[in-house]
């Protein structure tokens, strides 16, 4: 069934039209979550939270954009209200987060075809990455995300998080600066890049 | 088109958003500087990192879970709508709501409370207060400096006068109302008293700031020179206090905490769990907790846990951020204005837990 029909059900409270979409949508959804709070429980309640807010306000979806981006605002409202939830709360701890997450990578790594060597390098890399993402201030942090994870153009992220594209623009930058600012701290990046560079030239 | 102009543009570059003019001439100038060649390899190598995390399977659980939520809320709000076509009591939304909260977001309290802190928050960051009126050791938590001694707010804080607080005679803030071993917060198990009492703040006369420090400008200014001398080094610790106890009228005891936290210049807010969170000004905390205290039946007061939780990290990785999106608006890009305001309220917010004790206080009515 397209889209646009599934919708239509769904804001006419069909359920099961909307389980369709949920299905079509739950992987990116949770995904963003994911990288943004950086543990696999606090991804699933607020992609759940979404969900739900999202067919209660369908009312409010003219279809003045795409289904997909219009969805993706509420998650982005969501993950920036949590977070500033929290840090009232003073609940952040990026620690936990970072422990999670190679709990996740685990998993994931262990159907890949690297040699185990190679497994565990990558999934440090990985943890780090996602340790360095973590510190990002949120709203630099969602942008890159949308960008690099999600692959939203920036007219898209502008719609998405309700700013001006001026603004998608410098957060973005900011946020990849930042990043790799970090990951030179951490020591991964430098031999990182050397590593690559003398890859490109030799190609 | 120079490298400066160059690398503000980098990113977008990188992710192949610029178009005519500029793309053309960012490619022209990348091409011919080896520098920027390298801040461009960087940029794509962070986009290539980030983009390769992997997908993270969602949980199928998640799906069930939506739709269990749908089901469940579709019979509620059918229910409700049933209650409230035949009369059958208050719509379910506005129950939920702790009954002090109407009062104090109509009450007296509410707009001393917003003054406050809106000026507060306003002249943060030029100028900021210092952080405790002793001066020095700054960061030394009250459970450091206090064990066992009231101290009545001093001279420079806004003075509790008990004739403000209404028809309530329960309420004598400055008084020295002796220390009852079960609300001194010294005594909870998970707070480490590492300093003697002998640091106590002299009362009053905080000395005037220092010029700020050449290396970390407004670092620096905000903690004072004395910070090094803490165990610890700048350590930026908000704390939290959790407590409970039991009024016999709920709601009244929720106007006379409103009115309390009026005089003593604290700000009021829901907490978790219908719980009540104040923040109050750090030296007077040991007086205020007594005065909420005798609002409830006595002997129902309990201390159930204290958190702290250091910020030194965010707080400094917020102000550098705040200092470069600072100096790009000085710089002339606009672009950053809203995230610059974004900052610096949030920095006011972090100052704003440091400075104060934030109380969490659980009530349970008699009542009910």
């Amino acid at each position: 069934m397209a889209e646009s029909e599934l919708v239509q059900r769904s804001r006419d409270g069909d359920q099961e039209a909307f389980g369709q979409l949920v299905l079509r949508y739950e992987q990116k959804v949770f995904n963003l979550a994911y990288r943004f709070t950086g543990n696999a429980d606090d991804a699933q309640d607020l992609a759940q939270e979404a969900f739900v807010k999202a067919f209660f306000s369908l009312a409010d979806f003219r279809g003045q954009a795409a289904f997909g981006t219009w969805l993706h605002r509420i998650v982005s409202n969501l993950c920036l209200d949590e977070l500033r939830r929290r840090r009232r709360h003073h609940v952040i701890s990026l620690d936990e987060a970072v422990a999670t997450d190679e709990g996740e990578m685990e998993r994931q790594v262990a159907s890949n075809d690297d040699t185990p060597a190679e497994a565990v390098e990558r999934r440090e890399t990985q943890s780090r990455v996602q340790a360095a993402i973590a510190t990002l201030d949120e709203e630099f942090r969602l942008a890159l995300i949308l960008c690099d994870i999600e692959g939203y153009s920036y007219n898209e992220i502008a719609h998405i998080m309700e700013c001006p594209l001026n603004t998608v623009r410098s957060r973005i930058h900011r946020a990849r600066k930042l990043l790799k600012e970090r990951l030179q701290d951490r020591e991964l990046f430098a031999p990182a890049v050397v590593k690559r560079l003398e890859g490109r030239e030799s190609r | 088109m120079n490298c400066s102009q160059t690398r503000k543009l980098l990113s977008a570059y990188v992710d192949g958003e610029l178009f005519g003019r500029e793309a053309a001439d960012v490619a022209a100038h990348v091409e011919a500087c080896p520098s920027c060649q390298l801040e461009f390899h960087d940029l794509t190598l962070v986009k290539d990192m980030v983009g390769r995390l992997p997908q993270v399977p969602a949980p199928s659980s998640l799906y069930m879970g939506v739709m269990a939520r749908l089901q469940e809320t579709a019979a509620v709000s059918a229910e409700s709508r049933q209650e409230h076509a035949f009369g059958a009591g208050p719509a379910r939304a506005t129950s939920r709501r702790p009954a002090w909260l109407r009062y104090w977001k109509t009450g007296v309290a509410a707009a001393a409370v917003a003054a406050f802190t809106f000026a507060w928050g306003m002249k943060l960051l030029p100028s900021p207060p210092p952080l405790v009126a002793d001066g020095g050791n700054s960061t030394v938590p009250p459970e450091q400096t206090l064990p066992g001694i009231v101290q009545p707010p001093e001279e420079s804080n806004p003075a509790p006068e008990p004739d403000t607080v209404a028809s309530e005679p329960v309420t004598e803030p400055s008084g020295p109302i002796g220390t009852n071993p079960t609300v001194n917060p010294g005594d909870a198990p998970n707070v480490p008293v590492t300093n003697e009492p002998d640091v106590t703040p002299p009362a009053g006369d905080p000395p005037a700031e220092d010029a700020p420090d050449a290396e970390e400008p407004d670092f620096g200014s905000r903690f004072g020179t004395a910070g090094a001398e803490l165990p610890g080094g700048d350590r930026l610790v908000a704390k939290t206090m959790h407590v409970a106890l039991t009024a016999a009228d709920a709601e009244a005891f929720a106007v006379s905490l409103a009115d309390l936290a009026a005089a003593y210049g604290a700000t009021m807010e829901p907490g978790d769990d219908s719980a009540i969170r104040l923040r109050v000004p750090i030296n007077d905390f040991m007086s205020f907790i007594d005065s909420v205290r005798q609002l409830g039946v006595p002997d129902t007061f309990k201390s159930l846990k204290n958190t702290e939780t250091d910020v030194t990290e965010a707080v400094r990785n917020l102000t550098a951020e705040r200092d470069y999106l600072q100096k790009a608006f000085a710089d002339g890009d606009e672009s950053v204005q809203e995230d610059l305001q974004m900052k610096e309220a949030r920095l006011a917010e972090y100052f704003r837990d440091i400075e104060h004790l934030t109380i969490e206080i659980t009530v349970n009515s008699l009542g009910s």
